[in-house]
């Protein structure tokens, strides 16, 4: 292809993706190599022990329950889903009826998901199945 | 308005089927649930096998979305594979999940889910959607990867397919914004106008990117470079979703790629066909390699599907050369492959329901003895895999070594045919297994049931489709079948 | 002061992808590997805009929210995953994955 060169605006774009890919790839192996060369091999008890200022190490004593999670899956997925609306919203006048009804479909479509949500018992705090 | 949506009408069924399965998910029994899962499914089959043909390529709602949806014989031709496949897996495996207790109702709607974004994968004549379609299957399939949750092995296979899988959709849509922002739309057609237009433009951006998608669709195929996870999946999977990932979802990648070298990137396949061809040869030994290795018959059968995405990998660099064949021998390939895979992986998983050990090649030993029906279409499925004469494997294989030999790749016809001879070696180890050694276990009764019988038309059609045309006359054939595909293959080059 | 141009969005949106593949594969945490896919998929998000800007038209910016959501359905599904794969191992090291040898 002749019409294929290096002459081109976006070249510059590229040579510097291969560059940064290949520059931070060599640092993070020389970072490991260098720590691993460096630091001292002193498998002492009280150093590999974890810094807890003092007080003897146990578990941790406020384990945070997988619902949490859930929870926020949940809200990040029927979230995320508000940024379609808004530039329905700002061209509603334009879209007209059409618009109107994809929307309200866009939103069955997420309460079919959130219904199954429901039903399903994510909802509820310690009822998961 | 109304025949607008008529057009979208099998994918809206498919996606409404599973919403329908979520709703029902709690309430109603596994069986049921399987019902209609197939009522919909074969609602929206049938819909479309009366339509292919007749539809002249149109888009759906082109004022509102643009031409993000087509509608050509090309996309409904796969429709009819996807919801084929889904089908077959269904039915085929309801003996399965019964055995298993870890299924339950979700199982049938994220197949469905998986198949609507199949679809719009076929169907899709803009990146973006293209990108967004793969998501909708692929997630789903992440989630069907893991669907023995209890299953280390299970849930392993899915964390590894699940990171390299979302790194290289990513890859995708950087490809994506690449010829964006070249092209300045990410249309295929307005795609394919700027690239064929010889001017001074800069079309290294629009390279780069293409094979950025290259690769994203490589990775999803199993091509060598990117198929480390290719036996880990499938031996993770369940057998059920390993079928409808070996025969289904491979399909829906070849959909994609068919479509943006027949028109996307036509007059640059020259460019890349020789990144595909260094795939192809990779492809070809690397998978052959794997396949050898194996004891247990899915991570053979896994292996080996890498190579049978090198076959059609050689037919798909022959396309760049200017190949008519090519397109069309793919096409006919992906029938034939799905055929049998689907039944091979069919026959596993039947298997499967009644033991539940690791299937390795000593499991078969006097299997013939055992269950001689199953083992016969075991064999004739086999035989179609290796390409044998007088299956419809060994026309799809002839039809592909054509292709290659038309557009003057000759070095890699000969390297598949080689490969073709090593595959007889893992492929005929099983059926000598199954014939020609001894039983070891006792022999039991087997029920009758319908899986069987599906997998009995299977075999039936891969022998129909290599020897039906020579031996009745008045009925389509393998003939019929690749002029379907030269159809769905003309359909789409009308566009232009 | 120096303008800022199409050139400087996209080389900004070339190192974050460099970044984010770097993390997914020098990184053994699983958690850290799905950041590192967000950073990967932000990155396309601002060539996205950048892009888009540059040309007038807002199709690009549309693309951007699609993108957004991708990115959160693929995080909900792996992270919920990942909740799944904690629960039963106690780990999220890369490292425990060990039991297939492909």
């Amino acid at each position: 292809m002749e019409h294929v060169s290096t002459t081109s605006p976006y070249f510059g774009v590229f040579v510097l993706f291969v560059i940064t890919f290949g520059a931070f790839y060599a640092t993070t192996v020389a970072a490991r190599w260098a720590s691993r060369a460096l630091a001292r091999k002193d498998t002492e008890k009280l150093k590999l022990s974890i810094y807890e200022c003092g007080p003897e190490v146990t578990k941790q004593p406020n384990r945070i329950s997988t619902q949490f999670y859930l929870f926020a899956l949940l809200f990040l997925l029927f979230d995320v889903e508000v940024v379609f609306m808004f530039p329905w919203a700002i061209d509603f006048k334009l879209l007209g009826w059409f618009g109107f009804v994809e929307m309200l479909m866009f939103i069955l479509l997420l309460t079919i998901g959130f219904i199954y949500a429901w039903k399903k018992g994510a909802l509820e705090w310690h009822n998961i199945k | 308005m109304f025949e607008q949506l008529f057009l979208i009408l099998p994918m809206a069924i498919v996606v409404m089927g599973a919403f329908v399965l979520l709703l029902l998910s709690k309430t109603f029994s596994l069986d049921k649930l399987n019902l209609v899962a197939v009522f919909f499914l074969s609602l929206s089959f049938i819909i479309e096998i009366l339509r292919f043909g007749t539809t002249t390529v149109c888009y759906s709602f082109p004022e509102i979305f643009g031409k993000m949806y087509i509608i050509d014989d090309f996309s409904i031709l796969f429709d009819l594979m996807f919801t084929a496949g889904a089908i077959l897996t269904l039915l085929i495996n309801t003996a399965y999940f019964k055995s298993r207790n870890y299924y339950n109702g979700e199982y049938f709607a994220l197949i469905l889910f998986s198949v609507f974004g199949m679809m719009i994968l076929a169907h899709s004549n803009e990146l973006v959607t293209a990108f967004i379609a793969l998501e909708i299957a692929s997630l789903s399939v992440f989630a069907l990867v893991g669907y023995h949750k209890y299953n280390k092995v299970s849930s392993e296979a899915m964390m590894k397919y699940m990171i390299l899988g979302s790194m290289t959709g990513a890859f995708f849509i950087l490809g994506t914004a690449f010829i964006y922002g070249a092209v300045g739309s990410t249309n295929l057609e307005d795609i394919a106008a700027y690239v064929n237009v010889p001017a001074e433009k800069d079309l290294v951006l629009v390279l780069i990117g293409g094979i950025f998608i290259m690769v994203t669709i490589l990775f999803k195929m199993g091509a060598v470079p990117f198929h480390s996870w290719v036996v880990d999946v499938y031996q993770g999977a369940p057998f059920p979703v390993t079928m409808f990932m070996a025969s289904t979802f491979k399909i829906a990648l070849f959909a994609i790629a068919l479509r943006l070298s027949l028109i996307d990137f036509a007059s640059l396949n020259i460019v890349w066909s020789e990144i595909l061809q260094v795939i192809t040869v990779l492809t070809l030994i690397g998978g052959s390699f794997l396949a050898i290795t194996q004891k247990s018959i899915k991570r053979m059968l896994a292996g080996s599907s890498v190579v049978h995405s090198g076959y059609m990998l050689i037919a798909y660099s022959s396309i760049g050369l200017g190949s008519d064949m090519a397109a069309p021998a793919i096409m006919f390939y992906l029938i034939s492959y799905f055929l049998s895979a689907a039944g091979a992986f069919g026959i596993l998983s039947f298997i499967a329901t009644g033991s539940k050990k690791m299937m390795t090649y000593e499991d078969f030993k006097g299997f013939s003895e055992r269950r001689p029906y199953l083992s016969a279409m075991m064999a004739i499925f086999m035989l179609s895999l290796s390409g044998f004469p007088s299956t419809i494997g060994f026309l799809g294989k002839f039809y592909i070594f054509t292709s290659a030999i038309e557009s003057g790749q000759i070095l890699l016809a000969g390297l598949g045919i080689v490969t073709a001879f090593i595959s007889v070696y893992y492929y005929f180890k099983l059926i000598a297994m199954m014939y020609f050694y001894p039983s070891t276990d006792q022999q039991k009764k087997f029920p009758f049931d319908f899986s069987g019988l599906l997998i009995g038309v299977m075999a039936m059609m891969v022998i129909w489709g290599g020897v039906g045309t020579s031996l009745i006359p008045f009925i389509p054939g393998a003939n019929g079948l690749i002029d379907i595909a030269k159809q769905a293959i003309d359909s789409l080059q009308n566009v232009l | 002061m120096m303008e800022i141009t199409l050139q400087h969005y996209l080389v900004l949106s070339t190192i974050l992808f460099a970044i984010g593949l770097i993390g997914v594969m020098r990184r053994k945490n699983l958690l850290l590997l799905f950041f590192a896919t967000e950073i990967l998929l932000n990155a396309v998000n601002i060539a996205f805009a950048a892009i888009s800007s540059y040309y007038g038209d807002l199709t690009g910016q549309m693309f951007a929210f699609f993108i957004i959501a991708v990115a959160a359905s693929e995080v909900a599904v792996g992270l919920g995953l990942l909740v799944l794969w904690y629960k039963r191992t106690g780990k999220i090291d890369l490292d425990a994955m060990t039991s297939m040898r492909g």
